[in-house]
């Protein structure tokens, strides 16, 4: 993988393009059937959190600006646990692009295909996302780049669209605190998106006042999430849990105006461009991570190892999507206290344990 | 040639585009068109028959003709269950069955005798039954109903969705979408409205009035007994596609005879059960004519009549016809409920002697505010409404706009608003006779929080909210 950096406007519009698949399409509904509409704060909650791991990263990169993940964890805790560490990143972006295809792969097989789909998606998805992990991080930011607004452009139009179904005040605060936390430690999973950063850390090149730029598309991001989020339990309210993909059901319009066509054209391109991205991003920070923990081998490995792991465990272990969903709310939370939660902590603790006479970098 | 293959060996993504197109290309162009394989289902009417459902699809096929009417047949099929019934309809018509286009649900009277929820569960979450196909119910079978649905478009250059659209827009001012239908059945009321289109003989008689007391049949034919509805094409078939002409006559001979014995014997009851004077004078004379029609409007043809009625659904189930003045009257808290008319008589001042005055809503604001005193709550709705005179009745039988007729005198309002408080009571007395909140009171207590929240739950039987609120009605009349 090519080692050319990228930059901070190419940074945030990676941690917009992260907000996860599955946020978009069922999540919203899996939330509502155990919080109701107060799932709006237990993914309010979980982004305000993924914000803190941000600002970890923050602190982490002004205070090794051009360190490697891998090594700052290998000065500071030694070999054995930076590789321990890496290889839980490593789980957890295989988990996580897993997640994200069979989410998107389903909601594909409702909306457009009903057979034969999977050849289809597997030729067509592959090998593109492959050449952009060989490509490198710059190529896959650059081709965000190029995408970015139209990406934008489609959340916004079907946010808009879903306008025109009306919809009343969700109920809100009908839920117990234990139920809320509960929730969100179950579907912690769905979050987390920006550990990426740790792992690209040093291809990244913020300048002084930079990290502005990072924080503003983030909150672009999660401001589009907690939108859609609001406006899903607006329109659906007691029957969110029947509504399996939220963004396409938001911009579906009722049926008195469909002389004007179906406009779910618009998530669904949306939500394709958006799975491509982040699949490239997933693999990405898999095969980032394998590269340093066996620094002799080289990509071709990484990315061969990733595609023989992804499709056994697609095809052999989870083919079950339920069992795989009832996976990632049983065990996974369990999994993610130790990466999105100690792992940062631990991070946050190296970077704020400052040497004599090493300044911090102002990235803000 | 050997720099060629160098740059082919850079550009790996060329290979990969290669590979694409010779596996794709040829799929895409030999692979036959969709509508060769696929039947495009613009209407669904279910039903249930004996302890079967029946399910009809009004089918779109698309063929290539010199004109540019569309092709529809109405095909049906039976089975234990929908999934059932809907892959018998797929064998009948030789073709897969796209449901995302379904732009109306029709359920047969019948079936709303037991929880359709979890008949149409099948129908919205696996076959993709679009959640905003517009839901409506019928006073026969579905099947009847799709087929009259044709001659809508034949006769008229109308299709069914549009008459609906029209009602929801103008008449029911409130969604009957599957999906407002799904949002009452899962609230904690557990009510909703759902649109209603009367199916009579051309002859004007109902062909299985609901005003006609019928009672004892439980499905859309054979189980009444007199029609020999056991014979029609869809029945032999077993599970197969219908004769359109064969099964219209014999369900209609046998919901009419059906229709004429007990509308025949109770039809003036039953009539002033569900809406009053008319309805029962309407309940025995539909009666009366069906009977005496019974064995011989076999062969007429149906006409799908809108009238403005809802029917009241609680738990899935049919519990009440509500009809176009209870409508109303639940409209005067509906602030997008524009257009409606409010007639007032015996107008007696300096303009008018013994006028009928029609005016129409042009405007209207409402305001709701709940209140709690002496430990009850009070929902008061102050409604402002922009009205114009559109019609004079009496002495001056002609319509004159002319600034003075504009004029609300005093009179004219206190009429207007007694008018509108009858009319808005009626409504409640109906819902609360249902236990059935639609208008949303439970929400609007939840949503308020407090002591609303705490007197909702401490409440002994919840469904009975209605009775347990009490409502100010103020209205305030402008002219537009």
């Amino acid at each position: 993988m090519k080692d050319l950096k990228i930059s901070a406007r190419q940074t945030g519009m990676i941690c917009v393009m992260l907000i996860f698949a599955n946020a978009f399409l069922t999540l919203p509904s899996l939330l509502h059937s155990e919080v109701g509409a107060d799932g709006f704060f237990v993914v309010a909650g979980l982004m305000f959190f993924d914000l803190l791991v941000l600002g970890t990263f923050f602190l982490l990169k002004a205070r090794f600006p051009d360190d490697k993940f891998y090594d700052i964890l290998k000065d500071h805790l030694g070999k054995i646990l930076a590789k321990i560490i890496l290889a839980l990143f490593m789980i957890f972006f295989l988990f996580k692009s897993l997640l994200a295809y069979s989410v998107v792969l389903l909601f594909l097989k409702q909306q457009v295909y009903q057979d034969q789909f999977e050849l289809i998606a597997i030729i067509s998805i592959f090998p593109v996302i492959c050449h952009g992990v060989f490509c490198g991080i710059r190529t896959i930011s650059r081709t965000i780049e190029l995408f970015f607004y139209i990406v934008v452009a489609g959340l916004v139009v079907c946010i808009g669209i879903s306008f025109t179904n009306g919809g009343g005040m969700p109920q809100l605060f009908q839920t117990q605190i234990q139920s809320f936390l509960s929730s969100s430690f179950k579907h912690a999973f769905s979050f987390g998106d920006y550990l990426l950063l740790f792992i690209i850390m040093d291809k990244i090149e913020i300048k002084k006042g930079q990290g502005r730029k990072i924080l503003s598309f983030a909150l672009v991001g999660i401001t589009l999430m907690l939108l859609l989020l609001i406006r899903f339990y607006s329109i659906y309210q007691v029957t969110a849990f029947m509504h399996t993909n939220a963004i396409v059901d938001i911009s579906s319009v009722p049926a008195q105006f469909t002389g004007i066509g179906r406009l779910d054209i618009i998530a669904m391109i949306t939500v394709m461009m958006m799975t491509y991205f982040q699949l490239e991003l997933f693999i990405y920070g898999f095969c980032s991570s394998f590269l340093d923990i066996f620094p002799k081998l080289n990509n071709i490995h990484a990315v061969v190892l990733y595609i023989i792991t992804f499709f056994v465990l697609y095809y052999g272990l989870l083919s079950q999507y339920d069992f795989f969903i009832d996976s990632t709310e049983n065990y996974f939370p369990y999994f993610m206290i130790v990466v999105n939660f100690l792992v940062p902590l631990t991070v946050a603790i190296i970077a704020l344990t400052k040497k004599k006479g090493k300044e911090y970098e102002k990235i803000f | 040639m050997k720099r060629f293959f160098k740059n082919f060996k850079k550009t790996p993504m060329l290979l990969v585009f290669i590979i694409i197109l010779v596996f794709f290309t040829p799929i895409a162009i030999f692979s036959p068109g969709e509508n060769k394989d696929r039947a495009v289902v613009t209407a669904v009417g279910i039903d249930r028959v004996d302890d079967e459902i029946e399910l009809s699809l009004l089918t779109f096929i698309p063929t290539a003709n010199p004109t540019y009417n569309e092709t529809n047949s109405v095909i049906s099929a039976k089975g234990s269950c929908i999934a059932d019934a809907l892959y018998q309809a797929q064998i009948a018509m030789g073709k897969r069955v796209g449901l995302s286009h379904a732009r109306t649900t029709v359920v047969g009277h019948f079936l709303l005798e037991e929880d359709i929820a979890p008949t149409l569960d099948y129908l919205s979450r696996i076959a993709s039954l679009s959640e905003n196909t517009i839901f409506i119910t019928t006073n026969s079978c579905a099947k009847d109903f799709l087929k009259a649905s044709q001659t809508l478009g034949e006769d008229l250059g109308l299709k069914l969705d549009q008459l609906i659209a029209y009602d929801v827009k103008n008449v029911y001012v409130t969604d009957t979408t599957l999906e407002s239908f799904y949002k009452g059945y899962f609230s904690d009321v557990r009510a909703s409205l759902v649109g209603y289109l009367e199916l009579v003989d051309e002859n004007d008689a109902d062909v299985a009035s609901m005003e006609s007391g019928q009672s004892g049949s439980t499905s859309c034919s054979g189980s009444s007994g007199s029609g020999g509805g056991g014979e029609s094409g869809s029945d032999d078939g077993g599970g197969s596609g219908s004769g359109e002409g064969e099964s219209s006559g014999e369900s209609s001979d046998s919901s009419s005879s059906d229709g004429g014995q007990s509308g025949g014997n109770s039809g003036g009851d039953a009539g002033g059960n569900s809406g009053g004077e008319e309805g029962g004078e309407a309940g025995g004379e539909n009666g009366g004519e069906s009977g005496s029609s019974g064995q011989t409007t076999s062969e007429s043809k149906r006409k799908i009549v809108n009238d403005g009625k809802v029917v009241l659904i609680k738990d899935g189930k049919r519990v009440e016809m509500l009809d176009e003045k209870i409508v109303e009257g639940l409209n005067i808290m509906n602030q997008k409920a524009i257009g409606q008319l409010i007639a007032v008589e015996h107008i007696e001042d300096d303009i008018f002697k013994d006028a009928k005055l029609t005016y129409a809503v042009r405007k209207k604001t409402v305001r709701q505010s709940l209140k709690m005193q002496n430990g009850n709550p009070i929902l008061s709705l102050d409604v402002t409404l922009g009205l114009e005179l559109i019609e004079i009745q009496g002495e001056k039988d002609d319509l004159k706009l002319n600034s003075e007729f504009t004029v609300l005198s005093k009179k004219i309002k206190d009429k207007i608003e007694a008018e509108c408080k009858r009319s808005f009571a009626g409504a409640i007395k109906e819902l609360r006779k249902n236990k059935a909140d639609v208008i949303n009171v439970t929400g609007m207590m939840m949503s308020s929080g407090g002591k609303f929240k705490e007197f909702y739950e401490k409440l002994e039987n919840k469904e009975d909210i209605l009775n347990n609120v009490n409502f100010i009605l103020n209205i305030n009349c402008k002219s537009e």
